[in-house]
């Protein structure tokens, strides 16, 4: 791609090759090397001159000028005649977006590496850093590959540019950051601090990188669909097990304002051999998570090898779970089964788990509370009387001793539910508990 | 003593030792040579130029000179933004210097080796930059587009992932 520039900077530089020692001096130690010690200067030096501050012109001009003139370039500088050490500095204060936008105005400007090397750095200035950037300078071809990462300090935001293999390199920069508020993997946050990437590498590095990072603080991870809109704390809504539009998605969050780490990804549609081996990876990373959240992720996670590992291998603080039906029926035995003993709490967001996968049965203990959603849209009435009878089947194995909540509008399957529920004596209590679906019966039932 | 100091254009200033010691440059070759009477001549730079960066360092000579550490310098050159400018010195850059006198002061700043009037240059060309788009950058600066247009489009496309930030 690369074609000479009909402007060489360098010949404005140094077309002036046969110039006097000092001007020559003075231009390369000058321009590439700080502190250059002018101490050749020091045997021209002339005549002294008054003390006064104003300029002197004329007289008792010191000889080395006169030869120094002959072999300068007097040609007004330009920005393209720039040395490259400046034209990086002047690059090194613009924001990332504008230092990658200068790329694109000539030749010379999308050569140009910032080749400020940063011993000690700090996330404003990482992208400046050499090893950062020359890196993604020899993968033009491949942006698309080149993941963006959100770090928010307390000060903004800066970015961060990753591939697999640097993902080691870029942690030990980020690590040395200070002030961590906030994290995120991003390919849908919208807003100036956004940026798209390819999804099909995303989970890994996500994976491994945040569990480094946030590990330790992250107490709750979510799943969802379709961004962080979709917040698991939005008041629950049962969509009556229907299919989910996009891909998988987890959100993880501290519990401990107003330091919130925020960590999520969004790419279902890679290898299944991925989110298992990183989601082992990641779930023995958070030592401290007390709530595992697969709603809204029955595409790809709920179901998945992966998300049985990330049950299996959840930490001991682990207490809460919320599960979405798996679109493969065979995957339910073993995902119902990889719920570990301690956790208290355990939610089915589609009825499929209650009517068809017997669930409720199988997850009930004493001690722990159940909680299940009933239908808010109409069903048939002999298919509705079909899931009941399941339903009480099933309650006929069920361990005793557990609490069911049972979320619903209020309607006649809610109560059905509630009725079946309790004629079972399968648990120490059924509670009705009414949700905010439709904000009219929540008034109605207020 | 004053130093003396003698521009490509063979103009001469004389200026105090504490004003010509912000240029790490000359506060070197003055450790190395001693009080001398002699102008130092500085082929490099114009007279206009040389009166411009003479009066930055008048304003600032009785500041701290910047820390000696590398790690610190570099520390708390990053925590800065390039809108970080002192108001003086935004007027100072702005006082009828056409962007020809800009660069000559950032490539005389450098020259001479005073960092702070070399970061208050790239900022404020930095300052320029910002925000626009490759064509009125080229307009600005008067650069010339050398790509072809199929350079330009993979330029574009690898700059495609950057375009939200």
């Amino acid at each position: 791609m690369p074609k000479p520039s009909p402007a060489r900077p360098e010949s404005c530089l140094h077309g002036g090759a046969a110039a006097g020692s000092a001007a020559t001096m003075a231009r390369d130690g000058g321009l590439h090397n700080h502190h250059v010690r002018p101490s050749r200067l020091s045997h021209h030096h002339q005549h002294p001159h008054s003390t006064n501050a104003a300029p002197v012109s004329g007289g008792g001009a010191p000889i080395v000028c006169a030869a120094g003139l002959g072999g300068l370039d007097l040609s007004p500088p330009t920005i393209h005649a720039m040395p490259a050490e400046l034209l990086s500095s002047i690059f090194s204060f613009l924001p990332f977006a504008d230092a990658a936008n200068s790329r694109s105005v000539c030749l010379r400007w999308s050569q140009a590496l910032l080749d400020h090397q940063y011993r000690r750095v700090v996330l404003p200035s990482l992208w400046r850093c050499k090893t950062f950037l020359s890196v993604i300078a020899q993968l033009p071809a491949r942006a698309a590959l080149v993941h963006a990462l959100a770090i928010r300090q307390a000060g903004g935001y800066s970015w961060l540019f990753d591939r697999y293999d640097l993902q080691t390199a870029i942690f030990a920069l980020v690590e040395q950051a200070t002030n961590l508020n906030e994290f995120a993997f991003d390919s849908s946050l919208n807003g100036p601090h956004s940026m798209s990437y390819s999804p099909t590498a995303a989970p890994p590095f996500f994976l491994v990188t945040v569990a480094r990072l946030l590990g330790p603080q992250i107490t709750h991870l979510y799943g969802h669909n379709e961004g962080p809109r979709d917040r698991p704390d939005s008041p629950i809504e049962d969509t009556g097990g229907g299919e989910s539009g996009g891909g998988g998605a987890l959100h993880a969050q501290t519990v401990a304002p107003p330091i919130l780490p925020t960590a999520w990804w969004a790419e279902p549609r890679i290898s299944p051999e991925i989110p298992t081996k990183s989601g082992i990876a990641f779930t023995k990373s958070l030592p401290n998570l007390q709530h595992l959240s697969f709603l809204f992720t029955r595409d790809w996670l709920a179901g998945h090898p992966g998300a049985c590992n990330m049950l299996i291998y959840a930490a001991p603080s682990l207490q809460s779970v919320e599960m979405d039906f798996p679109p493969n029926l065979a995957a339910l035995p073993a995902f119902l089964d990889a719920v570990p003993e301690r956790v208290r709490r355990v939610h089915f967001r589609g009825e499929h788990l209650w009517h068809r996968g017997g669930a409720v049965a199988v997850l009930a203990r004493a001690g722990r509370t159940i909680e299940i959603c009933a239908p808010a849209e109409p069903v048939p009435a002999d298919e509705w009387e079909q899931r009941k009878e399941v339903y009480a089947q099933s309650l006929l194995a069920c361990p005793r001793g557990a609490v069911l909540r049972v979320l619903g509008d209020g309607n006649v399957y809610h109560n059905d539910l509630i009725r079946v529920s309790r004629n079972s004596e399968a648990f120490e209590s059924v509670e009705k508990v009414i949700i905010a679906t439709d904000v009219q019966a929540l008034h109605a039932q207020s | 003593m004053p130093v003396i100091l003698q521009a490509s254009d063979g103009q001469q200033f004389t200026i105090s030792k504490p004003v010509a010691e912000r240029s790490m440059l000359l506060k070197n070759m003055l450790d190395d040579v001693g009080e001398n009477e002699q102008a130092i001549p500085l082929p490099n730079v114009s007279g206009p130029i040389l009166a411009a960066v003479i009066e930055y360092c008048e304003h600032h000579k009785d500041e701290a000179m910047p820390a000696a550490d590398e790690d610190d310098k570099v520390f708390e050159a990053s925590k800065k933004k390039p809108d970080d400018i002192d108001q003086w010195d935004a007027d100072f850059m702005k006082q009828g210097k056409g962007n020809e006198e800009l660069f000559e002061i950032i490539l005389a700043a450098n020259y001479l080796d005073i960092k702070p009037l070399l970061d208050l240059g790239c900022k404020t060309v930095a300052n320029m930059i910002k925000g626009k788009t490759p064509e009125q950058i080229r307009e600005m600066f008067n650069i010339e587009n050398d790509f072809t247009p199929d350079e330009e489009e993979q330029i574009r496309r690898e700059n495609e992932w950057a375009a939200d930030a």
